[in-house]
């Protein structure tokens, strides 16, 4: 079988380090680079060498498009000599918007891409390359939201950092799959389900602390639940939208508007996971090996 | 004696006083212009490209790299203005066919390479919508040191033209232009304030067709019913010659008042959507000035390096 060439974009907020190892371990995918938005650039190095991927890693966006940094600072830091250091050690001159360009060429037209992060990157490939729609097969994003939000009433973290930029990818006509809270809000683990899977699969333990969310004993795992559903798309409800992003609103900022019921009369752009699968999450966590 | 010429790399969407500030660039011995980037707004890319081919080798500079670059804005939809430039975008001028082509690498890529190989600093020196500036900034970071500034055309601190405060190159890409701004590269900015008192009246428009060279005739005939639309619509006696006064600066600053100011793109009003922000408040934070905003000009000068332009087209 021939696998499927794949970028991964992130953030690199806590549960991504285990979404991006499910993805390097499986043997459906082909990782033909990493892409990183925000200050962990450092960080995604280091892991892409720990999991022993012979893949770029490049260091993109750092801010919004055409907004300051959020105020809320939920990135690290890293001390940017040690960065630009690692960022000369990497020898990579290239920055996503070209690796993707390129990657999605050679890739003739099978090229996927999943984000885990706020879409920056992917806009500023589609900005500087707008030929690349044609030839991108697929981008599973985690971001965006069909009903509730997270940081504002109506808004998910990743749609809302910037909203701009998943406007830009939600009408550049590329085949794009929203897979934001609806998909992911179920996927919470109590600590005896926690408990649970730490003795069916003991590998993942420091994984589960890791992201445990102390206040709440929880795990939290959204991107991990997000990229469960990237690989069993057959296992979760998919349906198509017209979906708008919220770009100038002070109260709605970065909400997914999706058309449920076809008011705007607006051909479909997005397809959209629209309910989460919690076994199909608690058995990938029972069952992966890293 | 030999004069350093000042490198320089305009990015245009041609137009009829894109074509003027081309045609004053390529008559000076002070600058060396070592390519040309396009980018849609007064008309769409085909055109804007084809005209820019077509003032190049009128001209007799053929060996100037034209580059083609962003064929729409960033986020808003391409809006043009046939209405003052006409349809092919040159008004009432008609060129002969371009022979020569387009560079084979896109205007974003052009910048970059051009930069990173150049051993001095370059000034960029944008007369059009800020798409292709704003890609270059974003996309190659690391190219602004090679950029030693931006002298644009473009917004204007007490008025617009599109509405009541947005100036056309910002109200065609607001997002591109807050970028420029954002960026950290040192701006002078050539905006409606300046460029409206850059006019050519009807008697000079007599002395630069009296010059009896291809140039003179060009504006002649480029200047039409651009100035006749200028006359009837503003309040000017004659027709402003925007784009022109970036490459004025640049031979001259002595002849412009500027002053200091912080100037940010809003992006987000309901009303002020495209406009220039400038902050010239005495108690303002003044390190955070990334502008010097160009408010008067010795117009009998100016118009005088127009015709002085044409002559060297004898």
């Amino acid at each position: 079988m021939n696998k499927i060439p794949l970028i991964i974009d992130t953030d690199f907020t806590k549960d991504d380090v285990l979404a991006i190892k499910m993805l390097a371990d499986s043997d459906k995918y082909d990782i033909k680079a990493i892409t990183c938005y925000g200050e962990w650039f450092v960080e995604t190095v280091q892991l892409r060498n720990s999991m022993g991927l012979d893949c770029p890693v490049c260091w993109g966006a750092m801010k919004p498009l055409f907004r300051p940094e959020l105020s809320e600072n939920i990135y690290g830091n890293t001390e940017p000599d040690t960065a630009e250091k690692v960022r000369i050690e990497e020898k990579d001159e290239q920055y996503p918007w070209d690796t993707i360009y390129n990657q999605a060429a050679e890739a003739d037209g099978q090229l996927e891409i999943v984000t885990l992060g706020p879409v920056t990157n992917i806009a500023l490939t589609i900005l500087r390359y707008p030929q690349i729609k044609q030839k991108i097969k697929k981008i599973f994003c985690f971001a965006g939201t069909g009903y509730a939000g997270n940081v504002a009433p109506y808004s998910e973290y990743n749609a809302y950092a910037d909203p701009d930029a998943l406007n830009i990818l939600f009408e550049s006509g590329i085949d794009v799959i929203m897979c934001g809270l609806d998909a992911v809000d179920e996927c919470v683990l109590t600590s005896e389900e926690a408990e649970e899977i730490r003795k069916e699969n003991p590998q993942i333990e420091s994984f589960l602390e890791y992201i445990l969310c102390e206040k709440e004993k929880k795990v939290s795992a959204s991107s991990v639940a997000a990229v469960c559903c990237y690989m069993n798309q057959e296992q979760v409800p998919i349906k198509e939208f017209y979906v708008a992003v919220e770009t100038k609103s002070r109260m709605t900022m970065g909400q997914t508007v999706v058309d449920r019921l076809g008011k705007y009369k607006k051909a479909p752009n997005i397809k959209v996971v629209v309910a989460s699968n919690k076994k199909l999450f608690t058995e990938s966590l029972k069952n992966i090996t890293i | 004696m030999d004069i350093k010429k000042i490198p320089v790399i305009m990015d245009v969407d041609t137009g009829i006083d894109d074509a003027v500030a081309i045609m004053l660039a390529m008559s000076s011995d002070k600058i060396d212009l070592k390519g040309i980037t396009v980018v849609a707004g007064n008309q769409t890319l085909e055109k804007t490209l084809h005209n820019t081919l077509s003032v190049v080798e009128y001209f007799g500079r053929s060996d100037i790299p034209v580059a083609a670059g962003a064929d729409r804005p960033l986020v808003k939809e391409l809006y043009v203005d046939p209405a003052t430039h006409g349809e092919s975008g040159l008004g009432t001028a008609k060129l002969p066919q371009p022979t020569i082509k387009p560079h084979a690498l896109d205007a974003v890529s052009f910048l970059r390479e051009t930069l990173e190989k150049s051993e001095d600093k370059i000034t960029l020196v944008p007369v059009a919508p800020l798409t292709n500036i704003a890609l270059l900034l974003t996309c190659y970071p690391h190219v602004k040191e090679k950029i030693e500034k931006i002298v644009m055309m473009g917004g204007g601190a007490f008025e617009g033209n599109m509405n009541a405060v947005s100036e056309f190159n910002m109200f065609v890409d607001p997002e591109a232009a807050q970028i420029v701004f954002d960026s950290g590269v040192d701006i002078v900015m050539c905006g409606l304030d300046v460029t409206m008192k850059s006019y050519t009246t009807m008697e000079d428009i007599l002395a630069l067709k009296a010059t009896d060279t291809k140039a003179g005739d060009f504006c002649a005939e480029a200047f039409g019913v651009y100035y006749d639309r200028y006359v009837s619509n503003s309040r000017l006696p004659g027709c402003a010659v925007h784009d022109a006064v970036t490459i004025t600066y640049l031979l001259h600053p002595e002849w412009i008042k500027t002053e200091k100011a912080n100037v940010k793109m809003d992006i987000d009003g309901a009303e002020t959507y495209g406009q220039t922000v400038c902050d010239f408040r005495p108690d303002r934070d003044k390190t955070n000035d990334n502008a010097l905003v160009c408010l008067d000009i010795d117009r009998e000068k100016f118009v005088n390096l127009l015709i002085k332009a044409c002559e060297y087209y004898k």
